[in-house]
């Protein structure tokens, strides 16, 4: 009580002193004032009380703690924090019906049915005071399963050069046999935009086969039509029996001989290279004949021209872009690339069959010609496969990751989508349902061919 | 997976206090917001909030959109520009993957920059080493928030400069789509191949409109006047903000400055005092030039805006004793009828 007194003398600035000892036991005697002290003291205590409800009530008001994201159609939990509000308790939090969630004892609950961004009403009160009530507002975020969002678009029919969103195709190779699938990537689809993949196969004349395969620029307009010419021009051109004729002489002459024939080999480079120039010469024509620029065609380009003769098998490989042709040898345990690979730094640094600048000095190295007794796979296919399923480069020449890969395609995958190449009478259906497979951020169109 | 990281680098300087930061905030929540509904987003956007006052600081390390929440965003004294760069330029080189071999990279980045004001400090060794080691390699987007920043600065760090006029109530929530919707169309193009360049939303020019960094630039006066106070009761710290306006001076054709109190913010004593310049501001300004009377957002004291002879601002019950939360002296306070200077920040 005394120490009262000297506070508010104080605050009216009497100083602390003798005097004032005295002034204060002279009023301390006085009941009047005694009661008036009492007064203040409980007073000051219910102040006190209300203003510490208050300082806490605000600071929980004001705190910030991210609620976690939820994600729709999957258990959900979350715990507030309120170790550091001991005396605030949460009564309530309305908006969470929305998403199919329920608050009890501190913890939002449940699987909440519904992506969206919740605004949460957060009603809490001091246990000093419970009878009121405030109010805090706060985010819930429930994440879409990205698979919800993509749209499935049907490309336009009546649009020219229109393509069917997904191909197949089965069939004998030479004396193996051949699985093809192509199918529109999820970008595509979203916006009922065309597939820019193609593939074609042909059994060509002296027991030759090609098969090629192009993938179209995304940004190119007609880029369906671009990778469509490039595979049927190239094949078109070993359509030629003088070609193939000249072809099996130099090959001959190379394998069959106990000398290195360089020359042969220069000559076998020389004549892919026709091939070549005549594909882009192609793709040139029909650029101007339906007045769009070489541009609109962009698309790349890989090949294997190959035939089975005394000393082995013959594949004439060639590639430009970002599409790789491997050979997996007979016993699975060792694999080759059978092309140069053109990637940039950052993502989408390729090349393509309709660029010019491809026809310069280097232009060599993009042609292999490999001889192997027997082998048991080879596989070309578009980036669309390969970003997700290899993600970088070196593992196309790892056979570690190969052995992964033909194990999903034996039914390795969260889909349980098989491909069976022993009862191979599906093989086509099968490739293609495997192919729809979920990869997050990759959306490409997708080929693979498999000869087996 | 590759990923798209686009880096929000904020200026968190005082003037920013009030309804601009709120509107960041809620700015980015609704990116955030929007980017979750868009599937190409939604597996490619990773985010990343740096913040700059006098000093800069990463408020939210790259993350992808699922698990982002939207940041609080502090505030700090001083507008370090330079600071605010090398911050950014740390996170890319620490953050962005590249391409090799063996090694699947991220697609180029996006730096967004929102400033509302010039540097208190000298950028240029940070624009140098910008310009020298990163320009081009991430995409930058400069954003003049009103027109009181050195649009030939920002042209030095960026080639897409634009001016972001506030003057409807609409005019955020617009802007922040369209920051929105050239996230969303850059990360759709960068799957597609081959596309070097930035991809930008349309610009409604009644909301941005691009700017020429070389044209002839009249600088306005300080727009804003903030100081900073703390409380007697709480010792917390807190901003008064005060936006030029103009009177009519009595003299034809002749107008007065006078500053009218836009508003009391509380902020965190905390992340305030780590963001601020340790650079002392000297600037003074005197009352007579600021009108309205703003009260103490902490505590019930109707006077926010009384100064100790320490320099220090803080607030008052009314006449009589009080002590000076900044330097503890006691003393008896007492209105004062004639102007006198008071505390600026760095703003």
């Amino acid at each position: 009580m005394e120490n009262t007194i000297r506070q508010i003398l104080k605050n009216h600035h009497i100083q602390d002193n003798k005097t004032m000892d005295k002034v204060i036991s002279k009023l301390l005697t006085q009941t009047d004032i005694q009661s008036n002290i009492k007064l203040i003291i409980e007073a000051q205590k219910t102040i006190m009380h209300e203003a510490i409800i208050y300082k806490e009530r605000e600071e929980f008001a004001d705190a910030f703690f991210p609620i976690t994201n939820a994600h729709s159609k999957k258990k959900y939990e979350f715990v507030f924090p309120m170790e550091q509000f001991p005396n605030i308790r949460i009564k309530n939090i309305s908006g969470l019906d929305l998403a199919g969630l329920n608050f009890e004892e501190n913890t939002i609950k449940g699987i909440p049915f519904e992506s969206d961004t919740y605004d949460l009403n957060i009603e809490f009160f001091h246990t000093n005071d419970e009878e009121n009530s405030e109010f805090k507002k706060a985010q819930l975020f429930v994440n879409a399963d990205p698979k919800d969002l993509w749209k499935n678009i049907p490309s336009d029919i009546e649009a020219p050069f229109h393509k069917a969103d997904e191909a197949m195709f089965k069939g004998s190779f030479l004396d193996k046999k051949i699985v093809v699938a192509s199918q529109r990537g999820r970008s595509h689809a979203h916006e009922g935009k065309f597939r820019d993949d193609d593939f074609a196969i042909v059994e060509l004349l002296n027991s030759w086969s090609i098969i090629s395969v192009s993938d179209g620029a995304g940004s190119a307009q007609l880029a369906r039509y671009g990778s469509e010419l490039a595979t049927q021009s190239i094949n078109e051109f070993f359509k030629n029996k003088e070609i193939l004729a000249e072809l099996d002489l130099e090959l001959n002459k190379i394998f069959n001989k106990e000398k290195e024939e360089p020359e042969s080999k220069q000559n076998v480079i020389k004549i892919l290279y026709r091939g070549v120039l005549d594909t882009f010469k192609t793709l040139k024509e029909k650029a101007e004949e339906y007045e769009v620029t070489l541009k609109d065609l962009h698309s790349t380009l890989i090949f294997a021209l190959v035939k089975k003769f005394d000393f082995g098998y013959i594949i004439l490989s060639f590639g430009v872009g970002d599409c790789p042709i491997n050979l997996i040898n007979k016993d699975f345990s060792d694999v080759l690339l059978l092309n140069t690979m053109d990637v940039g730094e950052f993502g989408g640094g390729t090349r393509f069959i309709t660029m010019n600048e491809i026809f310069d000095d280097t232009i060599s190295s993009r042609f292999k010609i490999t001889r192997t007794k027997d082998f048991s796979k080879l596989i070309l296919m578009t980036d669309g496969i390969y970003d997700p399923k290899f993600i970088t480069e070196n593992k196309l020449e790892d056979i570690e990751s190969w052995k992964t890969f033909f194990e999903d395609l034996n039914g390795k995958n969260d889909d349980e989508a098989k491909v069976d190449f022993q009862n191979d009478e599906n093989i086509d259906e099968q490739l293609l349902s495997w192919m729809d497979f979920w990869s997050k951020g990759n959306h490409d169109d997708r080929t693979l061919a498999v000869i087996y | 997976m590759r990923r798209l990281p686009i880096y929000f680098l904020v200026d968190i300087s005082e003037s920013m206090i009030g309804e601009p930061i709120d509107q960041v905030q809620e700015g980015i929540s609704t990116i955030v917001r929007e980017l979750k509904k868009d599937p190409y987003s939604l597996e490619t956007v990773w985010i990343s909030v740096v913040g700059f006052a006098g000093e800069a600081e990463v408020i939210t390390p790259l993350q992808d959109i699922i698990s982002f929440y939207p940041p609080k965003i502090p505030v700090g004294s001083g507008t370090s520009l330079a600071k605010g760069l090398f911050k950014v330029m740390d996170c890319i080189d620490k953050d962005i993957v590249k391409t090799t071999y063996d090694r699947k990279g991220d697609w180029k980045p996006l730096v967004f920059l929102f400033t509302d004001g010039v540097p208190t400090d000298d950028a240029q060794i940070a624009i140098e080493k910008w310009n020298k080691n990163y320009h081009g390699k991430p995409n930058t987007i400069a954003i003049s928030i009103g027109e009181n920043t050195n649009y030939r600065l920002l042209g030095s760090l960026s080639d897409n400069v634009l001016l972001f006029n506030n003057n409807s109530e609409n005019s955020y929530k617009e802007f922040f789509k369209w920051v929105t919707d050239s996230i969303k169309t850059t990360s759709q193009s960068v799957t597609e191949a081959n596309k070097e360049g930035i991809n930008l939303s349309k610009i409604d020019h009644s909301i941005l409109e691009k700017v020429d960094p070389e044209a002839l630039q009249k600088f306005p006066d300080n727009n804003f006047v903030v100081l900073n106070g703390k409380c007697s009761e709480s010792k917390k710290p807190y901003l008064i903000k005060y936006k030029k306006a103009f009177t009519d001076s009595g003299i034809a054709g002749m107008q007065t400055r006078y500053y009218r109190l836009e508003g009391t913010y509380k902020i965190d004593d905390a992340s305030y005092y780590r963001l601020s310049s340790a650079q002392k501001s000297s600037q003074k300004i005197s009352v007579e030039e600021l009108h309205g009377a703003p009260s103490c957002p902490h505590c019930a004291n109707p006077i926010a805006l009384a100064t100790c002879s320490c320099g220090g601002i803080h607030c008052l019950k009314g006449e009589g004793y009080n002590e000076c939360p900044w330097c503890g002296t006691g003393d008896h306070y007492g209105f004062s009828s004639e102007g006198f200077d008071i505390n600026r920040t760095l703003g």
